[in-house]
């Protein structure tokens, strides 16, 4: 089957968290279900390129035997985000919507929203109360 | 003086925005996940244009500035707004987020809070990196046990993996979030008087 996205494109979607090369090739592979592919010829001129465009930044990672050469670590940046993120729901669009139902526990989550709002209120109280005896500014 | 309430200042902010354009992330979404701690301020992540938004928040009488931040030093830009004393933060997404899967959270008066889900979030914290996001990630790990491979391989590739097996590891932090032993024992023996209470109350 022809692979369904360029290398590009699945890649700025497989750097939601930064990676190495061949960490990115397995993890389209993996997360497509082994359906896209992508060889290193692709891969390696499609991160140069998305370097050169600002979607990526690189960091050189710890060296791990490969010879003492670190891993060149790829990174969204800040248009590379923007840009991951219109492509994907470009995607959604196209296949008619995310599919994702989470089902946390809502009251919960308002009930420790409510907790935290209030003991930080305390927290806060108490602190201008300790400024205004020591005499201290706000 | 009024309280100081960030529930009540994070709800009028998504009531300006509009609750689908602004995802509540940072202390307040690490309480609503399980981690209650004390924070200051309240952040969002938003879609819009950080200018628009801005503006948006003048004309409901919101002071806001748009800070640049120096990309060089891993700054981003980023509208700080004060309400009611409280600061507000509003940011464009830092990381990929998936914005579908954030959690609607109604609260009082038909207005509603969007929260980032809890990947996202530890993917957030992770990409700031900073002590106390780290403590964040490690303390919602062992609130959440079944989150430790994921987040491991999180701070793999934000190369913090050994910072956060040290606080994942930290006795003070494990007592905070589990108890004591000494705590949980109390905890048992509590409920366990609280039971013959009630037995012995009803049998009178």
């Amino acid at each position: 089957m022809e692979t369904p996205l360029s290398a590009k494109a699945a890649l700025l979607q497989a750097l939601a968290v930064p990676g190495y090369g061949l960490d990115l090739v397995k993890r389209v592979q993996r997360d497509s279900a082994g359906l896209i592919r992508l060889r290193p010829g692709s891969v390696y001129p499609a991160l140069r390129a998305m370097e050169q465009e600002g979607l990526v930044a690189v960091r050189p990672g710890q060296a791990d035997g490969r010879r003492g050469r670190p891993r060149r670590y790829y990174e969204l940046t800040l248009r590379g985000v923007q840009v991951a993120i219109a492509q994907r729901a470009a995607l959604l669009e196209l296949l008619g919507g995310p599919g994702v139902t989470a089902t946390p526990d809502v009251g919960e989550m308002r009930r420790q929203l409510e907790s935290c709002s209030s003991l930080s209120g305390s927290v806060v109280e108490l602190e201008r109360r300790v400024r205004d005896v020591m005499g201290l500014p706000r | 003086m009024r309280r100081t309430d960030l529930l009540r200042v994070a709800g009028r902010v998504a009531r300006i925005l509009g609750p689908e354009e602004c995802l509540l992330v940072g202390g307040l979404a690490v309480g609503s996940h399980g981690y209650v701690r004390a924070t200051r301020d309240v952040d969002f992540i938003v879609r819009a244009d950080l200018a628009a938004v801005r503006a948006r928040l003048l004309a409901n009488g919101i002071a806001a500035v748009l800070t640049r931040g120096d990309p060089l030093e891993g700054g981003f830009p980023c509208v700080k707004a004060m309400v009611d004393d409280v600061r507000v933060d509003l940011m464009p997404p830092l990381v990929p987020l998936t914005w579908e899967r954030a959690i609607t959270v109604p609260l009082s008066k038909g207005t509603s809070l969007r929260i980032v889900d809890l990947e996202d979030l530890l993917r957030l914290k992770l990409k700031a990196g900073g002590p106390r996001d780290l403590m964040d990630v490690a303390a919602l790990v062992l609130r959440h046990p079944l989150l430790e491979p994921t987040a491991r391989t999180l701070a793999l590739a934000f190369g913090l993996f050994d910072a956060l097996a040290r606080w994942l590891a930290d006795p003070r932090l494990k007592a905070e979030i589990q108890g004591t032993k000494g705590e949980r024992a109390l905890k048992r023996l509590a409920g366990k008087m609280r039971a013959r209470g009630q037995a012995s109350r009803r049998r009178r």
